[in-house]
């Protein structure tokens, strides 16, 4: 998977070409290969510099999310996922501290893993093409990246900058990736290694990271300074917001970035594998990976999307019925409306009442039970609509969370089948719901797991 | 257990806290100098007569740092036996200190100490320090932060005070402190503020507006609306989901002025003031802090008084005078309505909306200005308290001897 040729000049060009994939990607294998070049990168005499590069069209996609249930297995605990993920991490480490400059190549896109991988290197160039995108979309799986994104990023470009990419999870295009200091150059596609070859020759590849270099300061404003006291001040502010607290990885990125900014790298990418090992291990990643991940898949091997509208809408109506209900039992409405944007339901409609004076501080825990009612009452509704058709739980887990039902629940059928039916229907039915047979009738599996190649 | 007893007090006048306000010009710790000067030429010609100097500093940092206290009393010139120490508890601080200096002269292991506080709001900024509250993500969603302007705000909201009430305790700040002025009720206490060369820089209260009408206020525009959109009013309803939105309401003109300034209270045992020729003016009877429900945060007044006055053995009827810092409107107005208080006898000579709110220093100061109006009415009893970051709030309760 990974090839390395020496030119008369000592430059090793490493190019990383996984057979039978379109894409490459990161997994264990993929670790232990690098693992194993850069051992020989060292001992190698002849090798004065290294271009990291890819044969495909794109550099690195990200990683095989198919590594994410040895992570999440069930005994496995967050330390044992933290340490399992450093094996990656250990080898970006061992990459930028090789003592040799490395120059990583993209030749198009480098998502997640793909991109700390580039992040690991003292240099970065990508071919200028249209299609390339650069990013983190862990947030958006309720992850973080875990091999050191966290900490490279910020230390690379400042933290202010560094916050929306790690946040927001959408990728950007090259032009915005220069821009934003993640890429040191763009070159047209044919120039792409001869372009890497000369920075080598110029010496404009260090070899070493700044943060590795005595003295290094972070640009933009400390993580300790009243700039980064305010940054992280309305950070926690925004995340509470929006996605609001029912996601955990938002908080668990900014987390990384306080705590690890502050500390030597090699300590700080301890902190973050211990924050990837406490979500990868929790149950949101999982439902979102199910969700935005699997399910999507599942449905583009099958080639068509079942039609589930019908199902989406009775779910967001159950809601906005069931909130009406509360609030005619005498539940304040701005009590019901709260606890569905605190849990991320988007009710529609949202009851209204009158405002209540003196209102008492409420525990969450209490918010989080009227939630959870709503969301058996929004999951009941699905599973009445589904249909034993191939796709079908998958689409109507994707059209409810369109419409309102929360994506960290995995959707309202995920939601049934990790539960399991009977748990699921012995809840429901202590909240007072009536139980659809086709609750029992799934015997907890309205989602039929494939293994996602 | 023996008593403590106030012999003494003063402040300086308090400047805006910008850097076009008049004390800019001055260090914090000439303006610890100006008063700790003061007080000895007035009351203590032998310093070595104090144990120690306990000081409120909120920003205990830069120029503010390094245990301001014991460095003043060296800068102002007092005996090289008398220590310094510096206390934190955000905008109680002032009061803290008195209460932790009376609690040593109680127990016997004080003689003589002054106590007090300073803040330059103008030099070192608030929120300088940093801290983990808020900015550490973990800490910021276990404890559901919110900065204290959302808590106002909530405050509002929880009891319904509209902007026309929080305006009009803000125009009678105002016109209660230009009284006060005019009828020289702070002129035996008010230190003024020189320059280098003895030029008084400043002899009054800066910020004070005489003629600010509700009126006049109507016309700001809220402080805190950008920030409770950023995603505070969310946490706020979340910790209080039956209310459904919070209306901001707090604006510069009905909030607690920054500013600069410092205060010193002279506290002793009935022996030590004696032996230094001093009569007591007053003694501490009782005092109290407490935490509560920290996203509200600014609600606390009235619980520490009520803990101050049970261990007082008194009820809020006990106490003639009430000072309460007026760090926003809404928490003035709460707690007068918590204890059922007459607003006539809530903070008489105005309060920090009109005269500004320097951390570290305030405590001392209202506690000074409520001691002082007892002697001007005849009056016995006084109580003072202040809400504090984080939920807290302290009270302490004077009488006159």
């Amino acid at each position: 998977m990974l090839t390395t040729e020496i030119d008369p000049e000592g430059v090793a060009l490493v190019t990383l070409d996984m057979p039978g994939r379109s894409v490459n990607v990161i997994d264990w294998a993929f670790a232990q290969a690098l693992d194993g070049a850069v051992t020989a990168l060292a001992a190698d005499g002849r090798v004065t510099g290294v271009i990291l590069a890819s044969g495909k069209a794109s550099f690195i996609a990200g990683a095989d999310l198919g590594i994410m249930p040895a992570l999440w297995a069930e005994g496995v605990t967050a330390g044992e996922a933290a340490a399992r993920i450093r094996r990656i991490g250990d080898v970006l480490r061992r990459l930028e501290r090789l003592g040799k400059p490395v120059i990583a190549a993209a030749s198009g896109m480098a998502l997640g893993g793909g991109l700390e991988v580039m992040l690991a290197c003292h240099s970065r160039i990508a071919a200028h093409n249209d299609r390339a995108l650069f990013g983190f979309p862990e947030v958006t799986l309720g992850l973080l990246p875990g091999a050191g994104g966290t900490q490279r990023l910020p230390r690379l470009i400042g933290l202010a900058p560094a916050l929306p990419i790690l946040l927001g999870g959408a990728p950007m295009g090259a032009e915005a990736a220069l821009e934003a200091g993640l890429l040191d150059a763009l070159v047209a596609p044919e120039e792409l290694i001869p372009a890497a070859r000369r920075m080598l020759a110029e010496g404009r590849v260090p070899a070493q990271q700044p943060w590795d270099r005595k003295g290094f300061a972070m640009p933009g404003p400390a993580v300790g300074s009243a700039e980064g006291f305010a940054d992280f001040i309305a950070a926690n502010a925004a995340v509470a917001q929006d996605p609001g607290p029912a996601y955990p990885a938002p908080g668990a990125i900014l987390s990384c970035l306080y705590e690890g900014l502050r500390l030597p790298m090699d300590k700080a990418l301890m902190v973050e594998s211990q924050y990837f090992g406490q979500l990868v291990t929790g149950p949101v990643a999982r439902a979102l990976i199910g969700l935005r991940f699997d399910a999507r898949q599942r449905l583009a091997r099958l080639g068509v999307r079942p039609e589930a509208g019908d199902a989406a809408e009775a779910c967001a109506a159950a809601m906005a019925a069931e909130a009406a209900r509360m609030v005619a039992g005498g539940i304040p409405a701005a009590r019901v409306v709260n606890a569905a944007l605190a849990a991320g339901i988007a009710l529609a409609p949202a009851p209204t009442g009158e405002a209540t004076q003196g209102a008492e501080p409420l525990p969450a825990s209490e918010l989080q039970a009227l939630a959870r009612q709503l969301l058996v009452a929004g999951a009941l509704a699905a599973a009445g609509a589904a249909r034993a058709e191939p796709g079908h739980a998958d689409a109507v887990d994707l059209a409810s969370v369109q419409s309102g039902f929360p994506a960290w629940t995995g959707g309202p059928l995920a939601m049934i089948d990790r539960a399991g039916a009977a748990a699921f229907a012995a809840e429901a039915e202590a909240l007072e719901f009536a139980v659809p047979p086709a609750v029992a009738a799934s015997g907890g599996r309205f989602h039929i797991e494939e293994e996602i190649a | 257990m023996g008593d403590a007893f106030i012999f003494d007090h003063l402040r300086t006048p308090r400047g805006r806290g910008k850097p076009d306000g008049a004390l800019h010009e001055v260090t914090p710790l000439r303006l610890a100098t100006t008063v700790l000067g003061a007080l000895r030429d007035r009351s203590l010609p032998d310093t070595a007569l104090v144990d120690d100097v306990i000081f409120g500093v909120v920003m205990p940092i830069g120029e503010q740092g390094q245990c301001l206290p014991r460095i003043a009393a060296l800068a102002a010139g007092y005996a090289d036996s008398v220590a310094g120490v510096q206390v934190n508890r955000f905008c109680a601080s002032g009061l803290e200190a008195v209460n932790v200096g009376a609690a040593k002269v109680m127990a016997g292991q004080t003689d003589m100490v002054i106590c007090g506080g300073v803040e330059s709001m103008s030099r070192v900024p608030i929120l300088s320090d940093g801290g983990a509250w808020g900015a550490d993500p973990a800490v910021a969603r276990a404890t559901q932060f919110v900065p204290q302007g959302i808590s106002a705000d909530l405050i509002a909201a929880r009891w319904g005070y509209d902007r026309a009430a929080l305006d009009a305790l803000a125009a009678q700040s105002h016109a209660r402190a230009a009284r006060a002025w005019t009828e020289g009720r702070f002129a035996g206490t008010v230190v003024p503020v020189r320059d280098g060369l003895g030029e008084v820089l400043l002899a009054q209260d800066e910020t004070v507006r005489p003629g600010t009408t509700a009126a006049d206020l109507a016309a700001l525009r809220p402080s805190f609306a950008a920030m409770g959109a950023a995603g505070f009013d969310r946490i706020a309803l979340t910790r209080y989901p039956d209310l459904a939105a919070i209306p901001h309401l707090h604006h510069a003109g009905n909030s607690s002025g920054m500013v600069d300034g410092a205060a010193a209270v002279l506290i002793g045992s009935l022996e030590a003031g004696a032996a230094a020729g001093l009569r007591p003016r007053a003694r501490v009877r009782a005092f109290a802090e407490i935490g509560s429900e920290p996203t509200i945060m600014l609600t606390a007044p009235a619980a520490a008084a009520e803990k101050a006055l049970k261990r007082a053995g008194m009820t809020a009827r006990d106490i003639d005078i009430f000072e309460v810092n007026e760090a926003f409107a809404a928490v003035a107005l709460r707690f007068i309505e918590a204890l059922e208080l007459d607003p006539e006898a809530v903070n008489v000579n105005g309060g920090a909306i009109a005269m500004g709110h320097p951390l570290g220093a305030t405590g001392a100061m209202i506690l000074g200005t409520a001691l002082d109006e007892l002697e001007r009415t005849g009056k016995a009893t006084a109580l003072v308290t202040l809400c504090v970051g984080a939920g807290m709030g302290v009270a302490t309760i004077i009488e006159r001897v």
